[in-house]
C-alpha cells in the first residue's frame, strides 16, 4: 500500500469511528429519556447527607413547610404537630385546638400552607381550617364528601380521591368551598384496566403541584402517572421507567368484602413534587442497579414534569433496615422520614441546577 | 543510524506487544468484575442504553484484537483494528469530558485510577503508537517490494 493511500484510509476510518461513537451517544441519550428500558442513572453526589435527629416515633408525616419551619404531623397523635427549623436547632410541640371535637377522628391529616393550616378527616368526613398564629381550627360548615386522599389547591379548593357511590371505584374529585360550594367527580381521570376492580388497581398517590398548578396522580401498582390541570382536564398520561404495566394483584370477593388474594407487587412506594420535578420512590430494581445500594437504600427517580422525561435517580439510605416513608423537598434541602429519624440532605450538583431553573 | 534502523525494525513488534498487554489486561479486569462493569456502563451517560451489548462486546473485541496481534503477517491490519478501537475510546472520553454532566469510569483495573485528562493523554499516546507502527510496517513493505523488484530486474 502506498503511504498516500494509507493516510486517506486512516483519515476516513478515524472520522467514521468517531462518528459511530457520536451516534451511539446521541441515540443512547434519546432512548434513555424517551423510552427508557429501565436503566437508572445515578449521577454522583446529587444529595449529600447532612444530619439526622431522632423523633422517637415512626408515625410522623410531613404536614408542610412554611417560613423556614418544617411541620410534622403524627398519625397516632392526630392533633399534635412537631415544628422544627431547617437547621434542626429549634423545635417545639404544637397542639391544634379544634372548636368542636365531638367527632371521633379516625384518619386525620394536617396540612400547613403558608400561614394557614387545614385538618382533614375523610372518614368523618370533615375539614377544619385555621391560622398558624393561634392553631385554632374552625370547622368548615359545608357538606363534605367522604374521601380517602386530599390535597389543598388554591384557597378554598381541594382535589380529593373518593369512592364513587354507585360503583365504589376510586375517583378523583374537585371540591370547592366558600361562597359557591361545589363538588364534582371526574370519572375519566383514573383508568380501570382490563380485569381491574377500580379500587386496588387504581390505588395510588395524589399530589397538587402549586408552582405548575397541576394535579398529579401516581399509580401504586402500575408504571404510570397522570398530569391534569386544576380543572381536572387530563393533560398527559406518562409511563414511569418501571416495567410493570398491568397491576399484578389478585382480588378475591369474600361475601361483601374484597380482599387481596395474593401479595401485590408494588411499583411505587411514595411520590412528591417540587417545582417542575417529580420524585418517585420506586419499588423495582432497575436493569443495572447495584445490588448492594438497592439493599441499603430507597431509590428515588426524578422526572421533569414539564416534558415528562426521566432525569436521574438517587438513593436515600435506610435506617435499621427500614426504608424511607416520606420525603420533602425545598430549594436547598431534602428531608426524609426514615423510621424514627428525620434526615436532612443537602441538594447538590444536577439536582441543584435543576431546582435553580 | 544503525540504531535507528534497528529501532525501526523492532518498533512495530514492540507496539504490538504493548497493545496485547493493554487489551488483555483491560479485558480481563473487566470480565473479572463483569457485574460491576455492566453497572458502570449502565451509568455512563453515553452508552447507558447499550450497556447490555457493550458490556461483553468491548472486552470481546479487546481479546480478539490482542489475539490477532500475535501473528506477524496480520500485524498491519490488527494494529489498524487496535488503532480504530483506541480512536473510539478516545472519542468516548472526549465526548464525556465535554458533554456529560457526570463522569463514571469503566476501564477496569488500574486504568480506573487515572483521571480523565490523564486518560485522554494515555489514549492518544496509544493512538500515536499504532499510527507510527503502521507507517513503519508500510515503509518496510515498500522497501522490500522495491528491493525484490530491483532483484528481479537484475536477474
Amino acid at each position: 500500500m502506498k503511504i498516500k493511500r494509507f493516510f486517506l484510509l486512516i483519515g476516513l476510518t478515524s472520522i467514521l469511528s468517531i462518528g459511530i461513537v457520536w451516534l451511539l451517544y446521541v441515540s443512547s441519550e434519546r432512548i434513555m429519556q424517551q423510552e427508557n428500558p429501565f436503566i437508572r442513572r445515578f449521577p454522583p453526589g446529587v444529595v449529600e447527607y447532612m444530619e439526622q435527629i431522632d423523633l422517637g416515633y415512626n408515625s410522623y408525616y410531613f404536614a408542610g413547610y412554611s417560613k423556614g419551619m418544617l411541620y410534622l404531623g403524627n398519625y397516632t397523635a392526630p392533633l399534635h404537630l412537631y415544628q422544627i427549623d431547617s437547621s434542626f436547632q429549634h423545635s417545639k410541640e404544637i397542639r391544634i385546638m379544634p372548636e368542636r371535637s365531638e367527632f371521633s377522628f379516625r384518619s386525620v391529616l394536617v396540612r400547613v400552607e403558608d400561614s394557614d393550616f387545614f385538618l382533614f378527616d375523610g372518614s368523618v368526613p370533615c375539614i377544619y381550617s385555621g391560622s398558624v398564629s393561634d392553631w385554632k381550627a374552625y370547622l368548615i360548615p359545608d357538606t363534605i364528601p367522604y374521601f380517602t386522599l386530599i390535597e389543598p389547591m388554591e384557597k378554598n379548593s381541594f382535589v380529593l380521591r373518593s369512592n364513587a357511590a354507585s360503583t365504589g371505584r376510586n375517583t378523583i374529585g374537585l371540591l370547592e368551598l366558600g361562597a359557591q360550594p361545589n363538588f364534582n367527580l371526574l370519572e375519566e381521570i383514573l383508568l380501570i384496566q382490563k380485569g381491574g376492580d377500580g379500587v386496588f388497581d387504581t390505588d395510588g398517590f395524589l399530589n397538587f403541584n402549586s408552582s405548575l398548578n397541576k394535579i398529579i396522580y401516581l399509580y401504586r401498582y402500575r408504571n404510570g402517572y397522570i398530569i391534569a390541570d386544576d380543572k381536572g382536564n387530563v393533560e398527559q398520561r406518562v409511563k414511569t421507567i418501571d416495567t410493570i404495566q398491568q397491576a399484578q394483584i389478585k382480588v378475591a370477593q369474600i361475601g361483601n368484602v374484597r380482599k387481596m388474594a395474593a401479595p401485590p407487587v408494588s411499583v411505587h412506594n411514595y411520590m412528591t413534587s417540587y417545582k417542575h420535578l417529580l420524585f418517585i420512590d420506586s419499588n423495582l430494581k432497575g436493569k443495572y442497579d447495584s445490588n448492594k445500594a438497592w439493599e441499603i437504600s430507597s431509590t428515588l427517580d426524578v422526572y421533569d414534569l414539564k416534558n415528562s422525561r426521566y432525569l436521574f435517580s438517587f438513593y436515600i439510605e435506610k435506617y435499621m433496615g427500614i426504608r424511607m416513608s416520606q420525603m420533602f423537598v425545598t430549594d436547598s434541602h431534602i428531608f426524609a422520614l426514615v423510621d424514627t429519624q428525620l434526615v436532612k440532605y443537602g441538594v447538590k450538583n444536577n439536582l441543584q441546577s435543576e431546582l435553580r431553573n | 543510524m544503525k540504531f535507528f534502523s534497528k529501532l525501526k525494525n523492532y518498533f512495530p513488534d514492540v507496539a504490538a506487544y504493548l497493545f496485547i498487554l493493554l487489551f488483555v489486561y483491560a479485558a480481563v479486569s473487566k470480565l473479572l468484575e463483569y457485574e460491576n462493569f455492566a453497572v458502570q456502563i449502565g451509568q455512563s451517560p453515553l452508552l447507558s442504553a447499550y450497556a447490555g451489548l457493550l458490556a461483553w462486546l468491548v472486552p470481546a473485541l479487546e481479546i480478539i484484537i490482542a489475539f490477532l496481534l500475535i501473528f506477524r503477517r496480520l500485524q498491519f491490519w490488527s494494529l489498524f483494528a487496535a488503532y480504530v478501537l483506541m480512536i473510539m475510546f478516545t472519542a468516548y472520553i472526549f465526548i464525556m469530558l465535554n458533554y456529560s454532566s457526570f463522569l463514571p469510569c469503566s476501564c477496569g483495573g488500574i486504568l480506573e485510577k487515572l483521571d480523565w485528562t490523564e486518560h485522554l493523554i494515555f489514549n492518544i499516546g496509544f493512538v500515536v503508537l499504532a499510527f507510527i507502527a503502521m507507517i513503519l510496517i508500510l515503509s518496510q513493505d515498500n522497501q522490500q517490494k522495491v528491493a525484490s523488484k530491483t532483484l528481479k530486474s537484475l536477474s
